[in-house]
């Protein structure tokens, strides 16, 4: 490699890969068999998870049904106005959790008009399941629109516009030109929107410890099991998350076309 | 009875206003030309739709100015590349019909393939055809949607010679073949020499000429088409 920088962008790939990877490694390889067996049995543990996996997923369904639309807005609107919204979007991302949790549980509280309208409709957030998809939605919406702007930013508006021309109308060109060119990246935003939501905890501990989420039930084996419990807990997710990850990846981004 | 369209378009900016009066015998290939930034686009994309401003539209002597640019069947051709990279050839051909209120017609899209030789294109996708073969799709896409007028703005620009001047044939033919309409907005004279039946100039904003090229180039009425006449003088 002749290129010097290129030779010192290797060297850091190599670290950032070795870093990345060896707690990963260790934690997989030091996982007890028997331990795995025996969590692998408990019922707890699978409604745990299957609260993780199915609030992750009402998540990011709402935020691809709300995020991908308000994503091409921001995409197709020019102005210092459209810039501040955009910006406004990443703003859950950079708030602490635990602060998260204490935003969220006061919003549900009947001391203003949005808790008191949510309770008489019978909506509560503490210890309900509506309140964890409340949570995790928060936390999570903005990659799913940051990556339908860029998605939708990732083409020339001409080829929109001459379809306009072509006598498409405006929802065939969203849906059968525009939404196929920006798939990849909002299957991107997606993916890291629904692991996101998956790995929520510190709000979660304010809001809604029950039901029991899988890091909410990991954290208390800790307290009351051990390290190996929580360890075994711990495989079981990650196994079942990087397999859907995987699969979502290849189906979604198999056909490369463009 | 000629086909005939007439175009009013005004529109202000911070430090440019653009003030355009047409009046075009459809049957003529006309060709806009002028300086870079002086309202060349701008006035096509007004006759599609796509930019909004004051003045109005008239086609045949009815006026389409409110029409939205699916209600036109004017296709407007950008300069950056247009086709949909997500679509085969086929289905980039089909797909105003197939997506918007075009009737399918056999006997056309036939005539479509073999007149802009893309059979063995079909199967393709845009991202794997050369720049000639992308412009030819890109023309028979449109034709296959009958419009009433095609818009082309600038096809040729990024394109070497020897393409420019195939696709330059190929446009008169399809104009014979087809019937098409066309406006062909370009800032290059030997394009326009080429294929104007009919020459607009637009500088600044305004109309500066209008008329055949021969003329245009005798004329020398402004900066512009002094430069394109002492370009020909160089040439002869």
């Amino acid at each position: 490699m002749r290129n010097g920088v290129l030779r010192i962008s290797f060297f850091s790939e190599l670290i950032l890969i070795s870093v990345l990877l060896t707690p990963i490694l260790i934690f997989l390889f030091k996982t007890d068999p028997a331990m795995l067996k025996k969590v692998a049995g408990d019922g707890e543990v699978w409604r745990a998870i299957e609260v993780t996996f199915f609030s992750a997923f009402v998540s990011t369904l709402l935020g691809v049904i709300i995020g991908v639309p308000a994503g091409y807005f921001l995409a197709r609107k020019r102005g210092a106005v459209f810039r501040f919204i955009e910006n406004l979007v990443v703003l859950p991302t950079l708030i602490p959790h635990a602060i998260v949790g204490i935003m969220i549980l006061l919003l549900s509280t009947e001391n203003n008009v949005v808790g008191s309208l949510l309770q008489k409709a019978g909506i509560y957030f503490v210890d309900h399941f509506v309140g964890i998809v409340a949570v995790v939605f928060f936390v999570s919406v903005s990659y799913i629109v940051s990556s339908a702007i860029s998605g939708f930013t990732s083409f020339p508006v001409s080829i929109e516009e001459t379809s306009y021309t072509l006598g498409i109308g405006s929802v065939k060109t969203f849906l059968h030109i525009s939404l196929p060119l920006a798939f990849p990246s909002i299957l991107r935003g997606a993916i890291l929107s629904f692991a996101r939501a998956m790995s929520e905890t510190g709000a979660l501990l304010i809001v809604a410890t029950y039901p029991r989420t899988a890091q909410i039930l990991i954290l208390d084996r800790f307290e009351t099991s051990g390290l190996k419990e929580a360890q075994a807990i711990s495989f079981i997710v990650i196994f079942l998350s990087l397999t859907l990850f995987g699969l979502l990846f290849i189906t979604g981004t198999g056909k490369k076309r463009i | 009875m000629s086909r005939r369209m007439y175009v009013h378009f005004e529109k202000k900016f911070e430090n440019f206003e653009v003030n355009v009066e047409l009046d075009y015998d459809l049957e003529k290939y006309h060709v806009i030309i002028g300086p870079s930034g002086s309202g060349k686009t701008l006035t096509l994309r007004f006759i599609a739709g796509l930019e909004s401003g004051k003045g109005r539209v008239e086609f045949e002597g009815r006026e389409i100015t409110k029409f939205p640019p699916q209600r036109r069947r004017i296709v407007y051709i950008p300069q950056d590349e247009s086709l949909f990279p997500t679509m085969t050839v086929q289905m980039n051909l089909l797909a105003g019909v197939k997506l918007g209120k075009s009737d399918f017609d056999r006997d056309l899209f036939e005539r479509i393939v073999d007149v802009f030789k893309i059979e063995h294109l079909l199967d393709r996708y845009p991202s794997t055809l050369s720049a000639g073969e992308k412009q030819r799709v890109t023309l028979g896409r449109a034709i296959m949607v009958k419009p009433r007028l095609l818009l082309l703005d600038e096809p040729f620009s990024s394109l070497d010679f020897h393409i420019k001047l195939e696709l330059i044939e190929f446009l008169k033919n399809v104009k014979k073949e087809f019937g098409t309409s066309f406006i062909h907005v370009t800032h290059d004279p030997i394009e326009a020499k080429l294929l104007a039946e009919c020459v607009t100039v637009i500088e600044e904003g305004k109309v500066t000429y209008r008329g055949n090229f021969t003329t245009l180039v005798e004329s020398s009425r402004s900066r512009f088409t002094e430069r394109v006449s002492e370009f020909f003088s160089y040439l002869k």
